[in-house]
């Protein structure tokens, strides 16, 4: 009777590695399954299969007791499968409704958009998730979290059977975590099939009823949540027992004198901020997304224009009017956004890290690629990325290991940092690589330099900083020292009204 | 072991399946015209046909690999042809001066178009389409439609007439070569190359790693135009008049090329070794094409299909790239069930 998704048998491989191999387990409806491991356990491909994106090598899919096999995402859209993915697959110059609509927008006879039955339609599905988004608006200007409510509203009109998430919670703050989980807790009591990825721990065990653990391309098993605990689950995804992570971490106790200095910074994005960094200190920075912390950092970096306010680094005026003058002077910015600011795509491994150190990989106006590559080895080794040289093209790595990269870029050892500034570094890195990220943040923290640290998970923000900014619509809203820190007090800096705004 | 994989990396790459290409045009072509084809004066006259087209070529793929295209450096190329018989004819200044002159004019144009790029934020196909359109027009109000005449200049005569080795090598071909090793190197081994590869394969990571792509950008629109003047005056120097769009046929050659070689037109990925034997591949066959009497001007129609045969074999290679790497990992990886605990 119930709904449900059978992987069976299912293998793939691709150039270099087996991605899937043999992978076999049941996920029933009307209940929420967290599919879990580590970066390159084969998540993805998994997703991608169910999605028709990909075609096992081997295996069949089995969906309410028929077995499938996609050779074309088409073909899963209409079995009544949809993956929601990080990247958002919507239109961003098409308004809400037509998003919701676009595979099958009613027409009338001569193929003419009718655009108030759409609209009408629209409008019922926004209602009944109790979202309040005009269904006019061009997606393009939506917040994130509510594009990402616009493709669950998409996935929902097509009256798909099973609905997978891919770490949707990413980009979004509490607040908005709290509705996206609304919606799922509807989708499942409707009976759907709901799969949910994630490396977040606390979401995991807040609302899914199974989980599923991979590990290199292998399920390892399948408990339900009631049942297990973080730290069990964690040994089961990285195949030992790490412990806690933050009270393994050995932090820095000595905070020196002041390195960086802001005073009344304003730029187009943010106003009036004012803060302070100390040698040795890990200061964080908390806020919804667009509350304007990245904005900051690309002030300081010489990205954006400073329009007045002050910036001493060391004590000396530091109006940097480029990142590699800002580079130049000890600053190291590790950017959010993997794809648009971080990677280059088309290029190897090596000559990503050597980006902003290449004077120093070179003899002359040539490059020393021996050198370049001793620089590449260490940081392969350091982050533990998984590829089988360094000369392998950074396309071609999984979405984890890029983000290891853009790291391994930042804190290479050719880089004279002061200040380290890292903007989400944690996004989409599996928990053993996570734990290895704080500790180089203390660890830079001990060699008498800066670190600011933004993050949009909180847990991580408390345990991780010894000062708090909290941002809110481009002002810092306020300052918390770690004593003073809980969630709830930053997140009531970090909120006016919860939701609403369309 | 890491050997024959490198050598196996060779055999499948861009690089390798070109030379089979030109090997099998040669191979053809000699059949066909019964040995014609490889006799040294031959040989000399398929690379005398890369000649002008190499430098608009080289400029093309050094600023496709940026990310951006010049659709003026035919135009540049004929302008600045123009402007150095005028200058030769009725300046009355020394020669050498002359073709300084060219050049800087097709600099100067190339600076226009990085202009148009960066600072008003035009598309480079939209900027060079207008500079391109207003350069033939000028070059025609310049010169007229007759051509312009260049006599009795010395330099002129040796640059486009002097042959070493018993006529078989002529100093423009020498030229050509020592530009592409040249930009060859550059490309390969310097940081400046790097830049170019980095700042075409995503141009604000490159910004924020402390690279200037604005000012790189300047630098290879401007290097465009000069290396289009070359051509240009190259041009002028062999045939003795100067056009209005002497050289504008030659732009697309060279664009065909560099895509031919590999250079990815999304920037970031390609070489000059790659764009070297796409040039080849291309001369090989107009040569072949003339050697057996068919008609020069239907070899747009070769420009084509060659184009199409040498991405089509490209996705062929990459597939069976993947293939053969999926077979690899499957047979070094352990039985499905060796699983621990």
């Amino acid at each position: 009777m119930g709904q449900y998704v059978e992987f069976r048998g299912i293998s793939k491989a691709f150039p270099g590695v087996q991605a899937l191999r043999d992978v076999s387990f049941r996920i029933d409806g009307g209940r929420v399954t967290a599919l879990v491991g580590e970066n390159g356990a084969g998540k993805s491909t998994l997703l991608k299969i169910l999605s028709g994106d990909l075609a096992p090598d081997e295996g069949v899919l089995i969906i309410d007791g028929a077995e499938k096999k996609f050779s074309h995402p088409n073909e899963a859209i209409k079995t009544g499968i949809s993956v929601i993915y990080q990247e958002r697959q919507l239109i961003p110059a098409l308004s809400v409704m037509e998003n919701i609509f676009l595979d099958d927008l009613p027409c009338n006879r001569v193929g003419i958009l009718r655009v108030r039955e759409i609209r009408r339609q629209a409008r019922e599905i926004i209602e009944s998730f109790g979202l309040r988004i005009d269904p006019d608006a061009p997606v393009a200007r939506l917040p994130v979290a509510y594009q990402q409510m616009v493709e669950i509203m998409k996935a929902y009109r097509r009256d798909s059977r099973v609905i997978a998430f891919d770490e949707p919670t990413a980009p979004l703050t509490d607040a908005e975590i709290d509705i996206l989980f609304k919606l799922i807790g509807r989708l499942r009591d409707e009976g759907k099939v709901v799969l949910y990825v994630s490396h977040r721990m606390a979401e995991i065990f807040r609302i899914t009823d199974d989980i599923a653990v991979m590990k290199d391309g292998q399920l390892v098993e399948t408990r339900e949540t009631a049942r297990t605990d973080e730290r069990a689950l964690i040994s089961a995804m990285v195949g030992r027992d790490v412990g806690d992570t933050y009270a393994k971490l050995s932090r820095n106790d000595r905070i020196g004198d002041v390195l960086l200095e802001v005073n009344g910074l304003e730029t187009e994005k943010v106003h009036n901020v004012s803060f302070t960094l100390r040698r040795g200190e890990v200061l964080g920075f908390a806020g919804l997304v667009g509350a304007g912390r990245t904005e900051v950092m690309r002030a300081l970096f010489g990205v954006d224009d400073v329009i007045a306010g002050e910036i001493r680094l060391e004590g000396e005026p530091a109006d940097f009017t480029s990142p590699r003058r800002a580079i130049d002077a000890g600053l190291a910015l590790c950017p959010e956004d993997r794809k648009e600011q971080g990677l280059i795509l088309p290029r190897s491994i090596a000559e990503n890290i050597s980006a902003p150190v290449l004077k120093k990989v070179s003899k002359g106006v040539f490059i020393d690629t021996d050198a370049e590559r001793r620089l590449a080895d260490a940081s392969v080794e350091k982050y533990s990325i998984k590829t089988p040289t360094v000369s392998k093209i950074t396309y071609e790595l999984s979405g984890g290991n890029q983000q290891k990269v853009i790291l391994a870029r930042w804190t290479s050892e050719m880089m004279t940092t002061k200040v380290l500034i890292l903007d989400e570094p944690t996004k989409g890195i599996d928990v053993g690589t996570k734990a290895e990220v704080y500790q180089m943040v203390c660890d830079y923290a001990k060699e008498g330099k800066g670190v600011i640290f933004i993050s949009s998970e909180l847990t991580e923000v408390l345990s991780l900083c010894d000062r708090i900014i909290v941002m809110r619509d481009g002002y810092v809203s306020g300052e918390l020292t770690r004593e003073e820190a809980t969630e709830e007090r930053v997140l009531a800096l970090a909120m006016t009204d919860v939701g609403g705004e369309s | 072991m890491k050997n024959g994989a490198s050598r196996r990396d060779f055999f499948t790459s861009k690089t390798f399946s070109l030379m089979l290409i030109v090997a099998a045009l040669m191979a053809l072509f000699t059949a066909l015209t019964k040995g014609a084809m490889v006799n040294p004066l031959n040989i000399r006259n398929i690379f005398k046909e890369m000649t002008i087209m190499s430098f608009l070529s080289v400029g093309a793929a050094v600023l496709m690999l940026s990310g951006d295209v010049d659709l003026s450096a035919g135009a540049i190329g004929s302008f600045a042809g123009c402007v150095l018989a005028l200058a030769l004819m009725e300046s009355g200044l020394p020669a050498w001066i002359c073709y300084i002159l060219a050049m800087l004019t097709g600099t100067a144009c190339g600076f226009v178009n990085a202009f148009l790029v960066n600072a008003l934020h035009f598309q480079s196909f939209i900027a060079t389409l207008c500079t391109s359109s207003v350069l033939g027009g000028v070059g025609f109000m310049l010169i007229g439609g007759q051509g312009l005449k260049v006599k009795g200049v010395a330099l002129l005569n040796w640059l486009g007439d002097t042959k070493l080795l018993d006529g078989l090598l002529p100093v423009t071909i020498i030229i050509s070569l020592v530009f592409i090793i040249v930009y060859g190197v550059i490309l390969a081994k310097t940081r400046f190359g790097r830049s170019v590869y980095l700042c075409g394969g995503n141009r604000q990571a490159a910004y924020l790693s402390g690279l200037y792509p604005t000012k790189l950008s300047y630098i290879l629109f401007m290097n465009s135009g000069f290396l289009a003047s070359v051509s240009g005056c190259i041009y002028v120097s062999q045939v003795k008049t100067a056009y209005a769009n002497s050289i504008t046929s030659y732009q697309f050659t060279g664009l065909t090329a560099s895509i031919l070689g590999g250079v990815s037109f999304m920037g970031g990925a390609g070489g000059m070794s790659g764009c070297f034997l796409g040039m080849l591949v291309l001369s090989v066959f107009y040569n072949g094409v003339t050697t057996m009497g068919i008609d020069y001007n239907y070899r747009t129609i070769f420009n084509g299909v060659l184009l199409v045969l040498g991405l089509g074999l490209d996705a062929v290679n990459a597939r069976r790239k993947t293939r053969r790497a999926l077979r690899r990992s499957l047979a070094a990886s352990p039985a499905p069930n060796g699983r621990e605990d």
